[in-house]
């Protein structure tokens, strides 16, 4: 049942949260008299953003599991395949990293050869190859 | 210079992100051992391999010698099968036993270090640099706390040099 401040029973049980996701919220911006200047990330700034902090909170991590758990790497792999697929491959090419598992997911492909799946310099190559050969690179 | 503790990572990192990772590190407890490389990781390291990187459960771009899941068991059991490592109880320096430990945070393995001659440890942190450390400066973080102490009796090699060189003259 919505409380007369619009929050469910549930929802004010914690208050903490009632004050941190309650902001100012108008009606609507037309008739706010505010006007909001939206700075809209592109692509690669998303992608960037992302990267380096996952890089700043894997950086230490050796589990491969782990690495790619991270909630960071999750958001990447929820973005578009096609504008984030030569992202990923140049991010690979310049510094490589874990990024295998998250072009599989983007392509639906794997280019490894069973022989090389253990080498990381050979996987990397591979999907440095399949990147040119797909023009992503 | 005196050495700080961001220089124990190659950057970008954060100050704050080392603190939250290893609550424990300090430049008391840890030295700097090589220089960054992400072409090998810590379960590589511990059997002197700096060109592959290792981790068990088929992940793409790692070995591993057997077919073997994430799992501590698992790690423990390749070392014992393939490496005539056994289980220990305790991390003590033991002259004639090299050592190896395996950290785990909340039942996840997550990290590997090797004992040197000194007593102390040397580890590759993720992708970044290895280091020489105590046990307790890498743990209590993100690598949670050692789970699992394998040692293997050293070579002879002082002996094997003496007959050789009674042979040899």
């Amino acid at each position: 049942m919505p409380s007369k401040n619009g929050y469910t029973d549930a929802e004010d049980v914690y208050p903490h949260e009632k004050y941190e996701y309650e902001p100012f919220r108008p009606k609507s911006w037309e008739t706010s008299g505010y006007v909001v200047f939206v700075n809209e990330e592109t692509v690669e700034e998303k992608f960037n953003r992302l990267v380096e902090r996952w890089r700043n909170e894997t950086g230490g991590m050796s589990s491969p599991m782990l690495k790619i758990s991270n909630p960071n790497y999750s958001k990447i792999l929820k973005m578009d395949s096609q504008a984030v697929l030569p992202l990923i491959l140049q991010e690979l090419k310049n510094r490589p990293d874990d990024w295998f598992f998250a072009l599989r997911v983007h392509s639906e492909e794997n280019p490894i050869d069973p022989q090389s799946v253990g080498d990381f310099e050979l996987v990397r190559q591979a999907w440095l190859e399949w990147g040119k050969r797909n023009h992503y690179l | 210079m005196t050495l700080q503790l961001s220089d124990l990572f190659d950057g970008p990192i954060s100050l704050s992100q080392i603190k939250k990772d290893y609550p424990n590190l300090s430049t008391a407890n840890a030295e700097l051992a090589s220089k960054p490389d992400p072409y090998y990781n810590c379960a590589a390291f511990v059997v002197n391999v700096t060109n592959k990187k290792w981790w068990p459960g088929g992940f793409d771009g790692y070995y591993w010698p057997i077919n073997a899941s994430n799992t501590t068991a698992d790690i423990k059991r390749t070392f014992e099968e393939l490496y005539g490592w056994k289980s220990c109880a305790n991390g003590n320096f033991e002259r004639r036993y090299e050592k190896v430990v395996i950290f785990e945070n909340n039942g996840v393995p997550t990290h590997l270090a090797k004992q040197i001659r000194d007593g102390r440890w040397v580890s590759k942190i993720g992708r970044w640099d290895d280091i020489k450390h105590t046990l307790e400066a890498v743990g209590g973080g993100d690598y949670g706390q050692p789970a699992v102490f394998l040692r293997k009796r050293l070579k002879r090699r002082g002996i094997f040099l003496f007959f050789r060189s009674l042979l040899l003259g």
